[in-house]
């Protein structure tokens, strides 16, 4: 029995440990898979940028800035403004006027927006959504996909059955329908939606879990654990999950980007998150007069793009290297 | 065989019931419903709660939730899907007359799709690592990233500045009645939305390239000294497409109600848009019956896809 | 009785009021809720729900009603274009509580009066051709005569209808009966008689020849613009009855009228087709061979394709910037209109509940709120503030050189502030924990809105000096039941507030105890009661003027009872150059709901450049 198990210990992948194999094997990565590591690189930079805007005080926009929505006073400002006069000069009516819609300058780097909102630093914040809602989705999908599809792959019989209708009747049900429906039962903040989102996600982080949890749980050494007596929890704990780690790591970056767009398209929709700066929404509100108003979608879709171009590259290497049918693959 | 299908529907009917009852509640714990909704472009403040509850009573919402609930199941296992609330008719004429420009979408779409999709994937693959693979998914991916409604928008503005061609939204043409009307509304939505899908399904038939590409089969086959063109084609790509074929077959029936986006900015009136509409409305019966509908074609799709997968790879056996 | 040099004289913009025999009424009794902006309602609505007017105008130099096209010069036929609403909630007008439905059956059915002039309140001929108020209680009509129901169509050919029949006394009189009774045929009682307030105000009805003798329960010198209003429509009793259960069922067979247009197809949320009433009584008119209504644009790309392509005739899209520079680029072709929009903007406070039942929170809210800067930050400046009355009602609302220096409005905003801030402080508003503003979702999530609830809450912040304001959205179906149940969240959205020209009924429904609509908790309300009564009973213009002038400037004292006016902002609407009609002036649409003038004097001018490239729309033919 002993001589098995250590048989079997000696087989399993040979995960390296400490800072300089995690080092090594990072290098590696990037030296192998140079898409990943664009990828990494302009993920790890809006991570970066995510932080800052949450540390530096002047990166912060203010939603309204007061500094400079109301610019200076009006010279043109006329009390009881006709139509015909409004028409010639809408500003006439207001005794100050907001800095709407200025083209990028040294003062507003990417503009400003049309209610006077710096767009430079706007973009910025837009990052703590998206990366939010990427990572909050996924940590959600992939945790309950975890449970279900471990206990789901581990007990099979009726617990299986009834989960995977369970997930069956997710998966079978259309996705953004489903989430449309989900968003509006409660109020639109950025958690509902995270959590929406991740409810969505599932069905595909179950799959991938289950299908694991079916090839590891068939290995001579996780049948020799329980024929040892260990516990069901223990069996999971320590030689299921550590054996499945690889695929929750795939299933929870090749979601992110995807989170990342489903965001903006309930944006668009008109139902995203409320009260905070979306990248998603920025770009949905700007599209429809992108030939008038060019800075307000612009920038705010270049980093929507990067984001989850980075996020999918990223995804791609992981997947590339950590699926146990591809590993060995240059 | 049979078993095996006669199982797997019967599976389905426990998964559509799953479905239909999750979305009547859904609905139904969504804030508002249409007695009210339908009065929100009213401005003459004659709205009162006596109206309310008139409107209510009218369209069944006043009796309990799960009488509301036996009725619905009832009715949806003699195939009654009842009336739309917003134009009282039945929810079956309102889903047979959306079907068809959904599918003509989602086709096109598909089409778009999988042309751009396949040989950018069979090239990654093979050179898998090298600069062709990181051009071709650079680009793939990059459209991915982008959202519909911003590529779109964009291709929208280019189009009508310089007047390149007509996009029908009002006339609303079918291709069998117009094709040419109807293909120049459809480009705009098909390129987008076809890009958009690329990503994916060219991930997929990599991934399966480069696991089929390892096999033993193919080693023999290079081993016995033929092109590597003639491996790659006649067995590498042969055995990789069979997962691929899911995905096909799982792609055409979620499009169907996945163009919500398209449909709501071409005015094409789709299940998807139908299903957007009545989802804000609280449209009940009509948002029941679009997903039930949509639902059944995607679990049979996957169902026929299964079989046709035993069909064409004889290691897969139904069980 | 002659009122047009009140009208003449309060109307320092206005340049044509001409006419009118007998200018001023009002439709009483606006209850709270409804409203909403809609993206849904058809774009030749008039002010009230799209802030887009009706079609036409063309050249600027020919188009105003000042210097009207002559009429041999006009041409006939055509199809004119606009979008349909998503929802129609009855085919029964007197039963229909929702615009989009009213504004067709405004193209099928007539009225007793009409609108000359919307803006104005002048009045006109419609199948009343005479009309008369000898005291404040009595009013007399004229009812036209040779005026058949229409022979045509799926309405006059259903079994039920009498298509063909002369229009008889007694029409007219079931059609006031019923709405005042707000009773079925077969006896029940009915809620959604949206009109039963104003009608009830007719105690008797009397019939002599052609004319007919309204006595009313009390004197009101509203009602008479009342019945110009576009809610008043004639229906065939016949028709109407026969489909009394099936009313929500929208079909075309359910409608006819003695209109201009016939129904030929209505599909809700695809599309409507009416085409002209070759019996209508006004020779010459209407110009247009049909109306077809197209799929509601919920999408602003879909909506500038069609507008740029010719295929609808009028685009307006929530950010006037764009708008503007659409026409900008097509300057020879095109030309822009703008019209206040009658939906005001106001924030209501829930005043029956703690802690808004504290004056001094209220007012300091009035106080507070910074009505200009929102019509910059949200309307491109396209926009003026509103007291109580607002300034659509011209006549009626405190000058804009008043306003300036009027609390809450006053152009020192930095005055307003200290005072409210002050308030605010006194009041214990620090300790009333997290205020927030609902907006609803139709106005959230339009373009460039979407701000709202986060400026809303920020000016209050900024003014108090504290972090309690927050942002929300919700939509109407939540709305609604909250403001008929009186407990809701402070609101900031559009409001009902301007039916007619003459605001004395808005505010009578507003703020009279015995109205509907208040919720308000007036201080005191004899008082007030009192003063409004008063004013809706004069004939005297001026007098009631300075009765009005009392309400609102007590309003303002007590922060408007927490019905917080802001403003009413002004739409652009782009039309090609080819669309006709009439218009207040070269750069204006009609302020209030004008389906009525729009459907019977659009036309299409063929022979302009612009016309070059549309294709004549298809729609169903009788």
């Amino acid at each position: 029995m002993t001589v098995a198990t250590e048989a079997l210990t000696y087989d399993l992948p040979q995960r390296p440990t400490g800072i300089r194999a995690f080092g090594k094997s990072c290098t590696q990565f990037m030296a192998q898979k140079r898409l990943g590591a664009v990828g990494l690189i302009i993920v790890v930079f809006w991570v970066l940028i995510a932080f800052i805007a949450a540390l530096v005080p002047g990166a912060v926009p203010k939603l309204v800035d007061e500094d400079r929505v109301f610019d200076a006073p009006n010279p043109d400002y006329k009390a009881n403004p006709t139509i015909p006069e409004l028409a010639k000069n809408p500003d006439i009516g207001s005794p100050v006027i907001v800095a709407r819609y200025e083209d990028p300058t040294g003062e507003h780097w990417f503009g400003t927006d049309n209610a006077g909102r710096d767009i430079y630093s706007r973009t910025i914040y837009g990052a703590r959504l998206s990366l939010t809602v990427g990572f909050g989705a996924s940590v959600i999908a992939v945790g309950l996909g975890m449970v279900i599809g471990v206990t789901s792959g581990f007990y099979r019989g009726w617990i299986d059955l009834i989960f995977q209708r369970f997930v069956d009747a997710l998966q079978a049900f259309p996705a953004l329908v489903l989430l449309l429906l989900l968003v509006q039962i409660a109020e639109p903040s950025v958690r509902n939606t995270v959590l929406a989102m991740g409810f969505i996600g599932i069905p595909i982080a179950t799959r991938l879990v289950r299908s694991a949890v079916f090839a590891t749980a068939a290995t001579d050494y996780v049948m020799a654990a329980r024929a040892m007596g260990a516990t069901d929890m223990r069996v999971m704990m320590r030689h299921v999950l550590p054996n499945i780690a690889a695929v929750l790591l795939v299933a929870f970056s090749i979601g992110i980007g995807a989170y990342i767009l489903f965001e903006a398209t309930i944006s668009f929709l008109g139902v995203g998150p409320r009260g905070v700066v979306s990248w998603g929404k920025m770009v949905a509100d700007g599209r429809a007069n992108i030939d008038v108003h060019p800075w307000l979608s612009v920038f705010a879709g270049a980093a929507l793009a990067s984001l989850v171009v980075g996020f999918n590259f990223l995804g791609d290497a992981l997947r590339d290297v950590l699926d146990p049918r591809l590993r060995g693959s240059r | 065989m049979t078993d095996y299908i006669i199982r797997r529907t019967l599976l389905n009917v426990i998964v559509l019931w799953m479905v239909a009852t999750l979305v009547f509640f859904a609905l139904r714990v969504l804030p508002g419903n249409y007695a009210v909704n339908q009065f929100a472009a009213s401005n003459i403040g004659a709205v009162t709660p006596e109206v309310i509850a008139q409107a209510e009573a009218e369209l069944g919402l006043d009796k309990p939730v799960l009488q509301q609930y036996r009725e619905f199941m009832w009715d949806t296992v003699r195939l009654d899907l009842g009336d739309s609330f917003r134009s009282k008719r039945p929810v079956w004429a309102e889903i047979r007359r959306a079907l068809p420009y959904s599918m003509e979408l989602g086709l096109l779409v598909v089409l778009v799709g999988f042309s751009v999709a396949i040989p950018v994937g069979i090239v990654s693959a093979v050179k898998q690592d090298l600069w062709p693979d990181y051009l071709l998914r650079g680009v793939a991916i990059g459209a991915l990233a982008a959202p519909v409604f911003w590529t779109a928008s964009l291709a929208v503005i280019v189009v009508l500045k310089f007047s390149l061609f007509r996009i029908d939204v009002i006339g609303q043409p079918h291709i069998w009645e117009e094709p040419q009307a109807a293909l120049q509304w459809y480009l705009i939505p098909m390129v987008a939305g076809g890009l958009a899908s690329t990503a994916n399904t060219m991930r997929l038939l990599r991934s399966q390239m480069l696991e089929v590409m390892r096999d033993d089969y193919v080693r023999t086959a290079r081993a016995k000294g033929l092109q590597e063109r003639q491996v790659v084609m006649r067995h590498a790509l042969r055995n990789a497409f069979l997962p691929v074929i899911t995905v096909m077959g799982l792609t055409v029936a979620t499009i169907i109600s996945s163009q919500i986006v398209l449909e709501q900015m071409f005015l094409i009136p789709g299940v998807g848009r139908l299903l957007f509409q009545s989802i804000f409305l609280r449209d009940y019966p009509l948002t029941q019956g679009l997903v039930l509908i949509t639902t059944v074609v995607i679990v049979f799709t996957n169902l026929a896809v299964d079989i046709l997968y035993g069909v064409l790879d004889p290691r897969v056996r139904l069980a | 009785m002659n009122t047009t040099n009140y009208w003449n004289r309060r109307l320092k913009r206005r340049r044509f009021v001409q006419g009118a025999s007998l200018g001023t009424a009002g439709v009483a009794t606006l209850a709270l809720v409804g409203c909403g902006d809609d993206d849904d309602d058809d774009t030749d609505g008039g002010g009230t729900a799209t802030a887009t007017s009706g079609g036409g105008g063309g050249d600027p130099t020919t188009a105003a009603t000042s210097t009207p096209v002559p009429a041999n010069e006009i041409i006939h036929g055509g199809v004119g274009v606009v979008q349909s609403a998503n929802v129609y909630d009855s085919v029964d007008g007197h039963r229909s509580v929702a615009s989009p439905a009213l504004s067709v059956l405004n193209r099928v059915q007539s009225k007793l009066l009409r609108f000359a002039n919307p803006n104005t309140g002048e009045l006109e001929a419609d199948l009343a051709v005479d009309w008369e108020q000898p005291s404040p209680d009595t009013v007399i009509l004229n009812i036209r005569e040779g005026v058949t129901w229409q022979e045509d169509g799926p309405g006059a050919a259903d079994p039920s209808a009498s298509g063909g029949r002369p229009l008889t006394m007694d029409d007219i009189v079931w059609n006031i009966e019923r709405q005042r009774a707000a009773l079925l045929a077969d006896g029940t009682e009915t809620a959604d008689m949206g009109r039963n307030s104003y009608w009830s105000k007719v105690e008797s009805i009397d019939v002599a020849g052609q004319n007919i003798t309204l006595t009313l329960t009390q004197p009101d010198a509203t009602f008479v613009q009342g019945l110009a209003n576009e809610f008043n429509l004639i229906g065939q009793r016949e028709l109407i009855e026969a489909y009394e259960d099936t009313n929500t069922e929208i079909e075309a067979y359910k409608v006819i009228g003695t209109g201009p247009f016939i129904v030929t197809e209505w599909i809700p949320g695809e599309s409507i087709s009416m085409v002209k009433n070759p019996t209508y009584y006004e020779s010459d008119k209407p110009y247009l061979d049909a109306w077809r209504f197209v799929q509601t644009f919920e999408d602003p790309t879909a909506y500038r394709i069609a507008f740029q392509q010719k295929d609808v005739d009028s685009f307006s899209d929530p950010d006037p910037t764009t708008t503007l520079s659409i026409v900008e680029e097509n300057a020879d072709n095109m030309h822009v209109r703008y019209s206040g929009t009658a939906n005001t903007v106001a924030i209501y406070l829930p005043r029956a509940q703690a802690p808004w039942n504290n004056d001094m929170l209220v007012k300091a809210i009035h106080l507070a709120a910074n009505r200009r800067e929102l019509i910059q930050q949200l309307h491109n400046g396209l926009g003026r503030v509103s007291g109580p009355v607002s300034w659509l009602q011209e006549a009626w609302a405190i000058p804009d050189e008043e306003l300036e220096t009027t609390p809450g409005y006053r152009i020192d905003k930095d005055k307003d502030i200290t005072e409210a801030r002050a308030l605010w402080e006194a009041g214990g508003g620090p300790d009333i924990g997290d205020v927030t503003f609902v907006v609803p979702e139709t106005w959230a999530s339009r373009a460039g809105w979407g701000a709202t609830p986060e400026l809303v809450a920020a000016q209050f912040n900024e003014a108090f000096g504290t972090s309690q304001f927050k942002g929300a959205t919700k939509g109407y179906g939540e709305i609604i039941p909250a403001w008929a149940s009186k407990n809701f969240d402070p609101f900031f959205g559009w409001i009902p507030n301007v039916e007619i020209p003459d605001a004395r009924a808005d505010l009578v429904g507003a703020f009279d105890s015995g109205s509907r609509g208040n919720i308000w908790n007036v201080n005191e309300p004899e008082l007030v009661d009192a003063k409004l009564s008063q004013a809706i009973q004069l004939t005297d213009l001026d007098e009631a003027n300075v009765l009005l002038r009392e309400v609102q400037d007590l309003a303002i004292e007590n922060g408007q009872w927490g019905r917080v006016i802001m403003y009413n902002y002004i739409a652009p609407t782009a039309y090609w150059n080819y669309n006709k009609s009439v218009w207040p002036s070269p750069e204006e649409g009609w302020n209030f709901l004008a389906t009525a003038v729009t459907a019977l004097n659009w036309w299409n001018d063929t022979n302009d450049p612009s016309y070059s490239g549309r294709s004549e729309p298809s729609y169903k033919p009788l």
